[in-house]
């Protein structure tokens, strides 16, 4: 129902490159793209679709970051979490290309804290509840996870605990979200949380954190770009529960085994943050 | 004829090394100073290795390489170098069919995902590949032979 344009495989600029970088070429054909699914769309944006002109040409062409509506007895919401980064780019005198390649980078050091829902939108969301039966389902969409996952590479939203304190109020809440590019389940009190495969790549378990309630994905095949990415279909149950079953290219999506397991070959496997990009200033020893 | 010339050459070879082994060698304690230029020497290399995973164009410029067609570094899908596993290597490598090094298998990703142009095995982009991704592995318990 809700189709998540950040990254695909783009031509643009005759260059066969994965994934986009906000150029208005690269939206124009993620558009063209979706063109393809007939029901109604609503979209969210991803960091890579901002920062290159502040969100400037992904509103022109998608609307509002975030909004609501009410469908079949259900609140829908989408939230904005990515255009909240705290401006590292103008002392810098960065180009937007080079702003945007700090933000595109999963593990930069730059872009620091940067997914949060901030003040404004969170007294929205405030009010947009208010009026909602403490009872009927909400689902929520959102590019970053709304808990706290791995913060270094911002599988969280920092103010994820003001957004809990608003949504805890509802009996019924499922958040869909992305950016994890991973098979991810997690519950805090009653809202639970549901991570989407990427349509582009995807990445490992980050080394602390992954939510105890996880089923594990399958190790993924580096020669095949089609492995380990895919898609959800995601529905209501006569429960009033949102049902979710990813879907990959390849047949099976889960794995226990330590082998096999995307979770298997991270118990043994200490991370740590990034040295280059933070200069200058210059750093010198090891950071931790 | 041969034989008795390759002695002697052998043994002055010998007493050289002997000559510059005592000069090199560890027979004075340590400085603070020294021990900070041969961490700084090894943070170097992280650095560069750091830049050249995370696609850093001048970077391979510089060094005359090129790690990637596809637009993909190795940080898009290796964030902090992970799932790398070099504590993990050598091991049997599946993808290139034998008994295989983290080195093979930094080459296996520069062709297969990224599509670029395999290093030498000994080069100096190699070692700083090898340098940031063992830096920042660090901590995680050697396990060669796991898959
Ligand atoms: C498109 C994604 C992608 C890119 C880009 C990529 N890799 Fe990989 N790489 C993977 C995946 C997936 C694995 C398999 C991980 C596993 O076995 O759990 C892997 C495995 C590896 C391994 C072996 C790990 C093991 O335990 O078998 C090494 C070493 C490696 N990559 C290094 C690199 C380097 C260096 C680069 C950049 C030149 C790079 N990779 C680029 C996806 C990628």
């Amino acid at each position: 129902m809700v189709p998540f344009p950040e990254h695909h495989r783009s031509g643009a600029g005759g260059a066969d490159f994965l994934g986009q970088l906000g150029n208005p070429v690269e939206l124009e054909l993620g558009a063209e793209l979706l063109k393809e699914v007939k029901t109604k769309k609503v979209y969210i944006p991803g960091e890579h679709d901002w920062y290159l002109d502040m969100g400037k040409a992904w509103e022109r062409m998608f609307g509002a970051p975030y909004w609501s509506f009410d469908h079949k007895g259900v609140r829908f919401i989408g939230l904005d979490t990515i255009s909240h980064a705290k401006d590292f780019w103008t002392i810098r005198k960065m180009t937007p290309q080079e702003r945007m390649g700090h933000m595109a980078t999963l593990d930069g050091t730059l872009g620091g804290a940067w997914a949060a829902v901030g003040p404004e939108q969170l007294a929205w969301l405030d009010r947009t509840l208010s009026s909602w039966p403490k009872d009927k389902p909400v689902v929520i969409f959102s590019h970053n996870p709304l808990f706290d996952y791995y913060a270094p590479w911002n599988f969280w939203v920092r103010d994820w605990r003001e957004v809990n304190e608003i949504l805890k109020r509802h009996d019924n809440v499922t958040s869909v979200h992305g950016h994890v590019h991973q098979v991810l389940y997690h519950e805090i009190g009653k809202m639970r949380s549901i991570g989407m495969l990427a349509t582009s790549w995807p990445w490992p378990y980050a080394p602390k954190g992954v939510p105890k309630l996880t089923k594990c994905m399958v190790r993924v095949d580096p020669g095949d770009y089609f492995d380990g990415v895919g898609w959800s279909a995601l529905g209501m149950n006569s429960a009033s529960k949102v049902d979710n079953e990813y879907v990959m290219w390849r047949k099976d999506v889960y794995a226990t085994a330590t082998a096999d397991s995307g979770c298997g070959d991270n118990r043994n496997q200490v991370l740590h943050p990034r040295l280059a990009d933070a200069e200058p200033p210059p750093i010198t020893g090891s950071v931790k | 004829m041969t034989r008795q010339i390759w002695i002697p050459a052998g043994a002055a070879l010998a007493v050289l090394c002997f000559v510059a082994f005592q000069a090199a060698a560890h027979k004075d304690k340590h400085t603070p100073e020294q021990l900070k230029v041969f961490e700084e020497v090894f943070l170097e290399q992280v650095r560069i290795g750091d830049l050249l995973f995370h696609g850093d164009a001048d970077t391979q410029k510089k060094m005359g390489v090129q790690l990637s067609r596809t637009g993909m570094s190795c940080a898009m899908c290796h964030p902090f170098a992970s799932d790398v596993h070099p504590h993990e290597f050598p091991k049997f490598q599946e993808q290139i069919g034998k008994f295989s090094t983290l080195r093979d298998m930094i080459n296996w990703c520069i062709e297969k995902p990224n599509e670029g142009v395999k290093l030498d095995s000994d080069s100096d982009a190699m070692k700083a590949l090898e340098a940031y991704i063992y830096w920042s592995n660090r901590g995680s318990k050697l396990e060669p032979g796991t898959h």
